[in-house]
């Protein structure tokens, strides 16, 4: 088995999906496609591990979670020594004022929350492999799911028990 | 509230989307494989750069050892024995920094069979002998799985002689300090202020400004009497601080990438108090800011910055810039230079620059980057100066060390991993 075949393959088509996946995690969409191109490193320094995976593509997204966590971690370290309030705001060039919003609100949420929520509803992860990406309990995600939602209602301006919300979250 | 995946606009997401050319990505696994293998000269605490202020001359670190033309086989210092219950080198990932040409660090962190602990083994003769282990505190031996980034690894940041700060980065992160070069750890609880000049003899860092994005460093450092953060009032304009250096003349220079600032240099002559900054005339790839540039200084009047153009430079659009007036003005120079994309960049006391490219090519010009001539007997292709000199580490995955050090930039000294 030719392992850099395998790894192309997968580069060209799981990309921009896990990019698009992270965006939302870390709100930012450079740093998005900085953790999902360390994560192809870490895969490419190993190649052989692109064949012996059962589901390689979820590997890659569970290596970008956990550098985006990592990199909270440091900065969460900094930040409480140093006693900042993170206030940035978001950009994304022709994106609806609704995306706009969404990302705003979403990077409010604590790390745990951001996660969950962008994982499960915006990359349709069922709430199980959210957990096993997080390596947090379901009922952890799914109290993470309904804290998040609330407090994404209120960023939004809506309800947080609105059919449209609870509609996307029964797949666990 | 409306459905969240309609609020999301993927197409207008999707159309900022632009991979790497999957060759980058390869190029920078093997140097990877490199570093990881044997003793990575990466840097142990992730801070960014941590360039000493003391400079040569200076060096209260320790009085560096005799430097000696490469050798290919130096007598392999004494191995110090590796932990239970993992006894294979193989085992771990070894991070080694110097702070001084004496003074060495290595980390031995549990990479292979879950365990999210770590060791760490010191030198204080440039590298010939190693001491034993010492577990880091705040180890934790819960299991992981393999190689998913779950361990976080700790950061060890070399304060002053001596002083080590460790944070480790598990939840609720924790802080030790240690005053007897990690033979002992205390948990300490660092404070934070704010100083308006940075003192001498201090290690300077950059960290982030946001908590989740790193679009805007400040200058940091910790103070070597208790350990506690301090943050510089008046930092330069902000941006992603690519490479901080401090001449022999004093002054601290920041090399900066911003997306929305695109490339620039600061510089201060006053202890930065006040910062004078340059841009330069380039738009850097927004998606590669961490690795887009290169910046080297010794004496504070001529300074080269080389950029690497789109996607690190795969498109041959680097360029190389010269200051000779101290920061005031720079010139893009050397158009035919025999290197492209530059990745390491570095000038010597006597004036030389080095430049090295990501494909085991060096090159040394002599007459302020002008021209260049290859020199492909130097080793390093990217160096950190330290007390004393200069530490660089080896890019070429067949050469048979991979971190060496120099008191002059030129000269180098092989040093030889404490795990092999």
């Amino acid at each position: 088995v030719n392992h850099r075949d395998v790894i192309q393959e997968l580069y060209a088509g799981s990309y921009r999906r896990l990019v698009l996946q992270l965006y939302p995690v870390t709100g930012d969409l450079g740093e998005a496609q900085e953790v999902v191109q360390e994560a192809f490193v870490r895969l490419l320094a190993k190649p052989s591990r692109a064949t012996s995976l059962d589901n390689p593509e979820a590997w890659l997204r569970t290596v970008a979670v956990n550098l985006v966590r990592s990199r909270w971690r440091r900065g969460k370290l900094l930040q409480r020594l140093l006693r900042r309030i993170e206030a940035e705001p978001t950009t994304m060039p022709g994106a609806t004022p609704d995306h706009v919003a969404l990302m705003t609100a979403l990077r409010q949420l604590p790390m745990g929350q951001r996660a969950a929520v962008a994982l499960h509803y915006l990359a349709d992860l069922p709430i199980r492999e959210v957990a096993e990406v997080l390596e947090v309990s379901v009922g952890t995600v799914k109290s993470r799911l309904a804290r998040g939602r609330v407090a994404l209602a209120t960023a939004l301006g809506g309800s947080a028990d609105s059919p449209a919300t609870v509609r996307s979250t029964h797949h666990a | 509230m409306p459905e969240l995946r309609d609020l999301f606009d993927r197409e207008a997401v999707a159309s900022q989307i632009n991979p790497p050319a999957l060759a980058a990505l390869e190029e920078r696994a093997r140097h990877r494989v490199r570093r990881n293998r044997v003793a990575g000269a990466a840097v142990i605490a992730a801070l960014v750069a941590v360039p000493l202020l003391t400079m040569r001359g200076e060096d209260d670190l320790g009085v560096p050892p005799p430097l000696q033309t490469p050798s290919p086989s130096p007598s392999p210092p004494a191995a110090p024995a590796f932990p239970p219950p993992l006894r294979d080198p193989g085992d771990y990932v070894v991070n080694q920094t110097f702070s001084s040409l004496s003074h060495g660090f290595a980390v031995y962190q549990a990479g292979a069979h879950h365990l999210c602990a770590a060791w760490l083994s010191t030198t204080e003769d440039g590298g010939s002998t190693w001491s034993e282990l010492h577990q880091l505190p705040g180890s934790h031996h819960e299991e992981s799985t393999e190689d998913d980034g779950g361990c976080y690894g700790p950061e060890l940041v070399p304060v002053a002689a001596e002083i080590l700060v460790l944070n480790q980065l598990s939840d609720p992160p924790t802080s030790f300090i240690s005053r007897d070069t990690g033979q002992t750890w205390q948990e300490y609880h660092p404070r934070a202020r704010v100083a308006d000049a940075v003192p001498a003899g201090v290690n300077l860092q950059t960290h982030c400004l946001s908590e989740n994005l790193c679009e805007e460093q400040v200058l940091s450092w910790h103070d070597p009497e208790t350990g506690d953060i301090v943050e510089l009032s008046g930092n330069a304009p902000g941006a992603f601080t690519a490479d901080v250096r401090v001449a022999t003349d004093g002054s601290i220079w920041l090399a900066g990438i911003g997306a929305q600032t695109g490339y620039h240099v600061s510089v201060s002559r006053d202890r930065g108090r006040s910062w004078q900054t340059t841009t330069l005339g380039e738009d850097p790839d927004p998606t590669d800011l961490g690795n887009g540039a290169a910046f080297t200084t010794h004496d504070g009047v001529t300074a080269y910055f080389a950029t690497r153009g789109s996607t690190a430079g795969r498109d041959g659009s680097g360029s190389l810039y010269r200051t000779v007036d101290g920061g005031r003005s720079w010139q893009r120079i050397a158009d035919g230079r025999p290197v492209s994309p530059i990745f390491g960049l570095w000038v010597t006391p006597d004036g030389s620059l080095v430049a090295a490219d990501d494909r085991h090519g060096r090159y040394l010009s002599t007459d302020q980057g002008e021209t260049f001539a290859p020199a492909d007997l130097l080793p390093v292709a990217s160096v950190q100066p330290i007390a004393g000199g200069f530490y660089g580490w080896v890019s070429d995955p067949d050469h048979p060390y991979d971190i060496y050090l120099s008191e002059d930039g030129l000269v180098w000294r092989p040093v030889q991993a404490p795990s092999r």
